[in-house]
């Protein structure tokens, strides 16, 4: 209603103004042709309106200059006096015209303008709220509309901002390219330079650097900066980083094998001469098992740096390695050297990084290789519960992280419905952690290696949350497979959720290869990942447990609500959730595992919700895009809305219950009562209302500067009280930040030694270094306060008008003086 | 290292190496607070501090040998400049003799009539002397050095049989300051000052007292040379009459709690020796003489007439607003002045504070940019005050405090030519009066330069009425000339005269019949 009434008076004073231009000169400072911008949102014509017409005024009064008379040009006289007449006998509605209507919300401390005219009309004359849905100008609508529906021509200065910030970041980052390379190029040359003197140093070099066992991963990072044949050959030795490694240790490759033991033989001097720059850097030939102190210090620190190097396998090839192929039974030594514990894996994350490469540079070649060789393998490997240390350690630390690889799942639920001959031949044949890849078909495959291969995008909550429920499902039908081998559907995901729930099972054990059974790890793993089953078997006994359930469900409530409505019935299922339950039971030793029900069968409606509970989230209703309301509303800081009301008289605020106008002394009594938290009510108490409220004060130096013309703007960015713009944000950058100081000074406030707490030096230095750094001048604004007696006489007599003239306001400027500059 | 970045580990054999000129500028503005290149000094000793320029700073050791060696380099010159081989030459050195209690008894009333009662105005003329600190003195010299053109003082219009008569006395810090730098040899007395210093006869060693007031004024060599041969002369019975003191027994007697005389405190001696190091020129501050009561600004016929004009005139505000009468306005400066509420403070000649400044927070050095003409005795008005607080026992000062300690300055407006809409930032931000307050974390310290600001001073809003034309640079438009006749005056709302004196005020800032109309 009011709305409709503020926009009445714009349009009618925006005819007014139509009459009183049509004489006027372009050239005259018309600050009436600006009001039909001012008032409602600024138009986006062909021709733009200037920045100094759209922020003309700089109080929401218009002023009715006359023309100006020059004597050398006796028409502006004419001019003159017709404008003045029109003016005599139509005079314009007295200002301020437009009053704008707020609603006054306790919750958030300010005073909320919805009308969009009056949003832009207050924007455009200095006052800027605490703060909107948009974070600089009050554009929201026309963001959303360009988000959503044209990506063109949505010209919005956050977008204009956000492509400068992007053209800078990308600046940096070409700047930050070209530094490394010429850094390359410098270490290129002189290794260059370094190699023809450097033959025997090399090889002394070599014999004194202990072999350890981190080198080829140095290598593989160090590649691009070492000079270029070292790094071809680097390089190439670092090809097939990962994957070859089951490979080499296989004996039915004896070419791969020859060419990478071949390597270091054919050009050892250029290899190390480029690392006998960097002494840290060694490259390590001979896997011998490391004994000496250097030796273990210089072992790998994590498994990725066992995984990446690809010459440790050549010579251990062990039995070991040719057992698991062999399917004998496999026993997991727990680590005990400080070697081992220290090549322990820290995270999943250091194993599931380490896969994507494995999957995605996998060749169709080898991979049949490795199905053909790794079916066999499965059964007979046993893999014992978790006891070691080094096996603890290795064990998943949250359960984001395994939540995080079922997501991969998720994504194609329907397919294990389509295709379920494929997956069951998937599930027999292959079971190992390469079968989801291998498998031809394979979207869950894919998907899988999609999902290893960002791990970075698994943090997001959304993924994981949703994820959640997909995934205790899967783990579910993979029990149950294990258990009763059924459905058909179940394999693939028996698969892959065993591939990714057991890699950190099946990681602890194998981190015994530092010592030159690196190759062992890769291999191990997959062999063991069909096996899990077994284990995971076990583990579900916590099935039944509703604490459990409860607990480990509010974690991954999915944010978002279509997904929450359909979520929490299923997790409450106690199967659904006893798969997740197990992954974290064994690593965390506050859940003990709970007594066996594993015999119980899952029962499988479970795979036949999940398409649905994932399809449900999957479309975006688009609908509700097209039915697009401003939501754009401004929020009035106190001190701005009562030098509206108080000071200007061009808002009315309304009471947010009753939406009467709250009247000027009753706003005041409001603000201040708000300026406490709790708000204070208004009595005669103690903790009654006083002279320095922090609303006062606050309005006592808002009022000053900007009564002096100054634009005051709330400063809790620059971690200061206000910002002061001489004109206003669009046109220059504050020059100065505002802290108010109240101070008691006067007698009576001394005789009660009443005193503002006392700011610490280091306070005021870093409030002047921030504002240093941002380029801005701090100003001290002390408020020397009246005390109450004086104050409440001052209010009886001539309300707050005459009140405030008992405020001090005494600024001091502050600046860093440095003695180096200003001798 | 880039906290106490004025600390600079160059500085000092710099400042050892032009000992000759303690005044030197080094300029050393280009290595405001960073790192020099260090490699830069090995290549000519003479080198000035202006031409070493810094180099690009690397964060991390990129693997190049060239930035190996680059480093290398720089350590080695580093080591190099540190090793430097410092000399103190003879002339520069001094013996001093502790005698804590020789001026105890010094009327400090004479003191002050010797030193001119105006000194804290800093507008002392040539002939006062600034205030000598005689209480507090407690170090005589041996003879005169260099550093006397700067140091120490002399009680001059003594008659001539008095003991040690125009010799120099150094104040605790000034002494500590010289012992640190080792240009002097401080000496604890068992004897007195009359065996150590005899009395005056005309055969013996007429040079060493100068009847002069100023002996930093006379030839030094002969001095110092005479006073070398004295000491090989008398090496013998040098240790009958005192025994040297080390610099750790140095600070003991010098260092002290604030107000104890005879010493000074730590926090003082540190934010002096900074300074001193840096190249200025510092003086004890006079105590705080008994300022008159700050007297309300005469005022003349006419702006009183003038104030009775408007106040009669002028509506009460309405006591909940708005303040600003609906109606028509011509332009902006008529809003505005109906806004004003709020006094603003106006800077003025005279101090405006009703409060004296208290300790820590008032003026305890003056201090001047390094001159070649300064000396102790003559000298123009101080460049800075400077306040020495203690970062931890205070805050950032009260109301009072910091208009007491900023009104205890003389004015020192802005530059003349920060005239114009322009310079308002500059105008402003320079503030009207200053004072620098030196906070010191222990032995970190942090100088803050508090002005008293005057918003009141910018009246913004003048300008919003010619600010919505176009500019004259754009779009064609015309710019607002002398020859317009502003016809603000004809409109009924525009009650003054007021652009006429708001030009008139921009010329003469201190005018005060301008728009503001302060009840």
């Amino acid at each position: 209603m009011e709305e409709d009434m503020a926009e009445s008076t714009t349009v009618m004073m925006a005819s007014a103004n139509e009459d009183t231009i049509t004489g006027v000169e372009a050239t005259l400072p018309s600050n009436a042709s600006d009001a039909t911008i001012t008032t409602g949102p600024p138009t986006t014509s062909p021709t733009r309106v200037p920045l100094y017409k759209i922020y003309a005024l700089p109080t929401p009064i218009r002023t009715f200059p006359l023309p100006t008379f020059y004597p050398s040009n006796p028409i502006s006289l004419i001019h003159l006096v017709i404008v003045w007449l029109r003016q005599v006998v139509s005079p314009p509605q007295p200002e301020p015209s437009t009053i704008h209507v707020g609603v006054w919300d306790p919750n958030t401390r300010s005073v909320h303008v919805k009308d969009p005219g009056s949003i832009s009309a207050l924007w455009e004359q200095g006052f800027y709220g605490k703060g909107s849905l948009s974070r600089s100008e009050p554009n929201w609508m026309k963001r959303e509309i360009g988000r959503r529906e044209s990506t063109q021509g949505n010209t919005v200065s956050e977008e204009r901002t956000e492509a400068r910030r992007e053209e800078r970041r990308q600046a940096k980052w070409e700047r930050a390219k070209t530094e490394l390379e010429a850094i390359e190029r410098q270490i290129s040359e002189e290794a260059l330079t370094q190699v023809e003197p450097a033959g025997d140093i090399v090889s002394a070099s070599d014999a004194v650097l202990p072999p350890s066992g981190n080198s080829p991963a140095v290598a593989e990072l160090e590649s691009p900066l070492a000079e270029p044949e070292a790094t071809e050959e680097v390089a190439f030795e670092s090809q097939p980083p990962v994957q070859q490694a089951p490979e080499e240790a296989i004996p039915v490759m004896p070419i791969k094998e020859a060419v990478t033991a071949q390597l270091p033989v054919d050009h050892p001097i250029e290899v190390l001469a480029d690392f006998s720059v960097k002494p840290s850097v060694q490259l390590v030939i001979q896997p011998k098992p490391p004994v000496g102190p250097a030796e273990l210090l210089a072992l790998p620190n994590s498994v990725t740096d066992l995984i990446r190097r690809p010459q440790a396998h050549e010579e251990p090839v062990p039995q070991i390695v040719e057992a698991a192929l062999f399917c004998r039974p496999i026993v997991h030594k727990a680590p005990v050297g400080p070697a081992e514990l220290l090549a322990l894996p820290n995270s999943q994350a250091d194993l599931v990084a380490t896969s994507p490469q494995s999957h995605e540079e996998e060749t169709h070649e080898e991979e049949t290789l490795i199905q053909a060789k790794a079916v066999p393998i499965c059964r007979p490997v046993e893999s014992k519960s978790p006891i070691g240390p080094a096996e603890l350690l290795a064990l998943p630390n949250c359960l984001v992280e395994l939540m995080s690889g079922s997501l991969l799942v998720k994504g194609e639920p329907k397919d294990f419905e389509a295709v379920p001959s494929q997956f069951q031949e998937a599930a027999h044949t292959l079971p190992t952690a390469k079968q989801p890849t291998a498998a031809t078909n394979g979207h869950a495959g894919s998907k899988l290696v999609n999902g290893h291969a960002q791990p970075n995008g698994l943090v997001n909550g959304y993924a994981t949350g949703a994820s959640a429920c997909v995934h205790r499902e899967v783990e579910d039908n993979d029990a149950s497979i294990s258990e009763t081998k059924p459905p058909v559907t179940n394999g693939a995901c028996n698969g892959i959720t065993s591939s990714i729930l057991s890699d950190p099972a099946s990681g602890a054990p194998e981190t015994r290869p530092i010592q030159g059974e690196g190759p062992q790890l890769l291999k191990r793993r997959q062999s063991v990942l069909g096996e899990e089953a077994q284990p995971l078997k076990r583990r579900k006994s916590v099935r039944f447990s509703p604490r459990v359930v409860s607990t480990t469900f509010q974690h991954f409530d999915p944010p978002s609500p279509s997904r929450s409505t359909v979520s929490p019935p299923k997790a409450s299922s106690p199967a659904s959730s006893n798969g997740s339950a197990t992954t974290i039971s064994p690593p965390s030793p506050m859940t003990p595992p709970e007594p066996v029900t594993s015999l119980e069968p899952v029962t499988s409606p479970e795979p036949e919700t999940t398409p649905d509970s994932v399809s449900e989230s999957g479309p975006e209703t688009y609908a509700v895009l097209k039915e697009l309301s401003n939501k754009e509303h401004f929020q009035l800081a106190p001190e701005e809305a009562f030098f509206l009301s108080f000071s200007v008289g061009a808002l009315s605020v309304m009471d947010p219950v009753t939406l009467a106008p709250i009247p000027t002394e009753d706003l005041l009594t409001l603000f201040r009562a708000h300026s406490y938290f709790p708000p204070r009510t208004v009595d005669s108490s103690v903790e009654s209302l006083q002279p320095h409220d922090p609303f006062l004060v606050n309005y006592a130096v808002y009022h000053h500067f900007r009564s002096l013309g100054w634009v005051p703007r709330h400063g809790m960015k620059f971690g200061v009280d206000f910002i002061l713009y001489q004109r206003g944000p669009v046109f220059d950058h504050s020059e100065f930040g505002v802290m108010v100081m109240p101070s008691f000074s006067d007698a009576q406030w001394t005789e009660h030694e009443h005193q503002a707490p006392r700011k610490s030096w280091s306070w005021l230095m870093g409030v002047n270094r921030v504002l240093a750094h941002v380029l801005k001048g701090l100003v001290l604004v002390y408020v020397d306060i009246p005390p109450p007696p004086v104050f409440d006489d001052a209010m009886k007599q001539g309300g707050i008008a005459v009140a405030l003239k008992l405020y001090n306001i005494r600024e001091v400027m502050v600046r860093r003086f440095s003695a180096n500059r200003n001798r | 290292m880039s906290l106490d970045d004025d600390d600079m580990p160059t500085t000092a054999p710099i400042a050892s190496a032009s000992a000759d000129q303690e005044d030197a500028p080094t300029g050393d503005e280009v290595l405001e607070e960073e790192i020099q290149d260090f490699r830069l000094f090995r290549k000519d000793k003479n080198i000035s501090a202006q031409t070493i320029r810094k180099g690009e700073k690397d964060f991390e050791s990129h693997g190049t040998r060239a930035q190996e060696n680059a480093l290398e380099q720089s350590r080695q010159a580093m080591k190099e400049v540190l090793s430097y081989t410092r000399v103190h030459q003879t002339r520069n050195l001094v013996r001093g003799w502790y005698f804590p209690d020789w001026w105890a008894e010094w009327p400090e009333k004479e003191d002050e009539s010797a030193a001119g009662g105006n000194a804290t105005q800093g507008t002392q003329e040539k002939d006062k002397r600034p205030f000598a600190h005689m209480r507090d003195r407690v170090v005589i010299l041996e003879g005169s050095s260099v550093s006397s053109t700067y140091l120490g003082r002399a009680v001059t219009s003594q008659p001539k049989e008095t003991l040690a008569r125009g010799k120099d006395w150094l104040l605790p810090e000034e002494a500590l300051y010289l012992v640190e730098r080792g240009s002097l040899d401080l000496w604890w007395p068992t004897r007195g000052l009359e065996e150590i210093f005899p009395p005056w006869k005309p055969d013996v060693k007429d040079s060493e007292a100068h009847p002069e007031s100023e002996p930093a004024a006379t030839s030094e060599a002969e001095v110092v040379g005479h006073a070398v041969e004295s000491n090989t002369v008398n090496e013998a019975d040098e240790y009958d009459q005192g025994i040297p003191l080390s610099v750790q027994a140095a600070y003991s007697l010098l260092i002290g709690n604030d107000g104890e005389r005879g010493k000074v405190s730590l926090q003082k001696f540190q934010v002096y020796s900074n300074l001193k190091r840096a190249g200025y020129n510092i003086l004890r501050a006079p105590p705080l003489t008994k300022q008159c009561t700050p007297q309300t600004p005469s005022v003349t016929l006419w702006q009183w007439l003038s104030s009775l004009l408007p106040s009669g005139s002028e509506p009460q505000p309405r006591p909940y607003g708005p303040l600003i009468q609906p109606g028509l306005y011509r332009s902006y400066v008529p809003i505005y002045r109906q806004m004003v509420i709020i006094p603003r403070h106006k800077p003025s000649a005279a101090p405006s504070s009703p409060w004296l400044p208290e300790d820590p927070f008032s003026v305890h050095f003056h201090i001047w940019k390094a001159a070649p003409k300064w000396s102790k005795l003559r000298h123009p008005p101080p460049d800075f005050y400077l306040a020495v607080v203690d970062a931890q026992e205070t805050g950032v000062p009260t109301f009072q405090e910091i208009t007491a300690l900023v009104d205890a300055t003389p004015p020192a407006p802005g530059k003349p030519e920060w005239t114009g809409p322009g310079r308002m930032y500059a105008r402003l931000k320079h503030g009207h009066r200053n004072a620098l307050v030196a906070v010191v974390d222990h032995g970190i310290i942090n100088y803050m330069r508090f002005a008293e600001g005057a918003f009141g001073e910018e009246l913004l809003f003048e300008r919003f009425d010619s600010r919505n034309a176009p500019r004259s640079g754009k779009g064609g438009g015309r710019a607002l000339s002398s020859s317009v006749i502003d016809t603000g005056t004809l409109d009924k709302f525009s009650k003054q005269p007021s652009e006429l004196c708001v030009s008139g005020r921009k010329v003469e800032p201190k005018d005060n019949n301008t728009l503001d109309d302060d009840p």
